[in-house]
């Protein structure tokens, strides 16, 4: 009977330790904001080269598979692509000279183009280790200038922004986590609201007045504002509209233009130093 | 030469975690083998040991992971020590009891990340999403979980056959 208690105890004791440890974690955590954990750092460097050995080896066994099981249907959708070609050659051509246009007018009234912001690509080497938490790694780290809050893009649009980077691994927290806000814009309407994370594989766009028109399709851009996701660079597309009678903001969905689901080359946004524009602008 | 396997499999399990496996999911939910992985332990370890390797696979997992840090630490730890604790008192061979608990396990697992994040971190999330997405999350989990309890179970006896010892509890 006493053994029973004094395991009964050593359990308590074990309870305690584990609430006690976790609980100053946490702790931690919340009041180191998004800066760096060290033994955070030392795990992820462990297991970044398992990642990308892992990573290649998918990558590999996938090309194997696209380039020599999946060619039915090659010869068609070369024509199709043929077509695309000519056509969206004419869409250059007619692009280009809206660009010159636009230039001759910034060039009139004085505007100077805000200098381009310079980019890295990293590539996806793994993806969160929970079910909950949408986030990917990427292999370039702090060697490559990345640092903490920092825009994450493909080609496509935003996918997320830098929460952890150490030496040569970076943490991405995906704009589909339920943690994650970035402060948008309308591209046609210029109406502003804040597209928020899920948890799911779309966004919320809110604070979008009741009166305002959306519609579906609308493209929703990023407003710059915040600090973290430069302006004007694409978050997504709205796929579904609800406005209800009583409320003062409508519920908009907005499915991301990048596919967070199929990462492989990302595109981190580096700042641009005060430092650099003024030699350029000396220049 | 036990502890060098055990560090080995859960290198391996991580790394299939945090790359492939997402290939695999179904409706967005893919399954944790971390939880699975704790949740054997818990159960075949002698005495105590599931509670330190809850509480280990926890940490890493918080590293990996970009939610809130210590919160994987916890839920597993808890996990590891329910096991632990409750293994000789409770069923816990057999196709419908290990369903059974991973599916408590994960809805455990679930509460306590989406109870962090909306009390400490006041992410929105909303109940029917919740509520859908823990329970397909543990149906996942559950028939992910007897597939890989058996090929632990293999992994184990096979051990024992080589490599007699103390620590995992024999088949």
């Amino acid at each position: 009977m006493p053994n029973r208690r004094t395991k009964g105890k050593n359990l308590l004791i074990i309870l305690a330790g584990i609430v006690l440890v976790s609980l100053m974690l946490m702790t931690i955590n919340i009041r180191h904001g998004k800066s760096n954990l060290f033994f955070e750092s030392v795990v992820v460097r462990a297991f970044s080269p398992v990642q990308s050995l892992f990573t290649n080896a998918v990558d590999s066994i996938s090309d194997v598979f696209d380039h020599y099981f999946f060619l039915v249907g090659v010869s068609r959708e070369n024509e199709r692509l043929l077509l695309e070609i000519d056509r969206l050659s004419k869409a250059t051509n007619e692009l280009l000279e809206k660009n010159k246009q636009r230039e001759r007018i910034e060039k009139l009234i004085g505007n100077v183009d805000q200098k381009e912001r310079p980019l890295v690509t990293a590539e996806v080497i793994g993806r969160d280790a929970t079910q909950w938490s949408k986030m990917v790694f990427i292999n370039k780290g702090t060697n490559d200038k990345i640092e903490e809050n920092l825009a994450v893009m493909t080609d496509a649009g935003i996918i997320g922004h830098i929460i952890h980077a150490s030496a040569g691994t970076s943490k991405v927290l995906l704009i589909t986590d339920s943690r994650s806000a970035v402060d948008s814009l309308f591209q046609e309407t210029r109406e502003p609201g804040v597209t928020v994370g899920t948890g799911k594989d779309v966004c919320e766009m809110k604070f979008v007045p009741i009166e305002a028109n959306v519609k579906t399709g609308d493209r929703v851009l990023s407003s710059g504002l915040g600090g973290v996701f430069p302006k004007g660079l694409m978050v997504g597309r709205v796929v579904d509209v609800v406005k209800k009678k009583q409320g003062l903001f409508q519920h908009i969905t907005v499915a991301p233009s990048a596919d967070l689901s199929r990462l492989e080359e990302v595109l981190v946004v580096l700042p641009v130093k005060e430092n650099d524009l003024v030699v350029e602008e000396d220049s | 030469m036990i502890p060098l396997i055990f560090i080995f499999v859960l290198i391996l399990l991580f790394a299939v975690q945090t790359t492939f496996l997402g290939l695999f999911s179904v409706g967005d939910v893919s399954p944790d083998l971390a939880l699975i992985f704790v949740v054997y332990c818990g159960i075949h370890f002698q005495r105590n040991g599931g509670i330190g390797v809850g509480v280990l696979v926890g940490f890493i997992q918080d590293c990996l992971s970009g939610g809130l840090f210590g919160i994987n630490t916890l839920s597993k730890g808890l996990t590891g020590l329910f096991f632990s604790a409750l293994k000789d008192k409770i069923i816990v061979e057999g196709f419908l009891p290990i369903s059974f608990f991973l599916v408590a396990t994960s809805l455990f697992d679930g509460m306590i990340y989406f109870a962090a994040i909306t009390s400490l971190m006041g992410a929105q999330i909303k109940g029917d999403f919740l509520f859908s997405h823990i329970l397909f999350f543990g149906i996942i989990n559950a028939v992910a979980g007897l597939f890989l309890f058996y090929i632990l179970d293999r992994g184990r006896q096979l051990l024992h056959r080589k490599l007699p010892n103390q620590i995992l509890r024999p088949i």
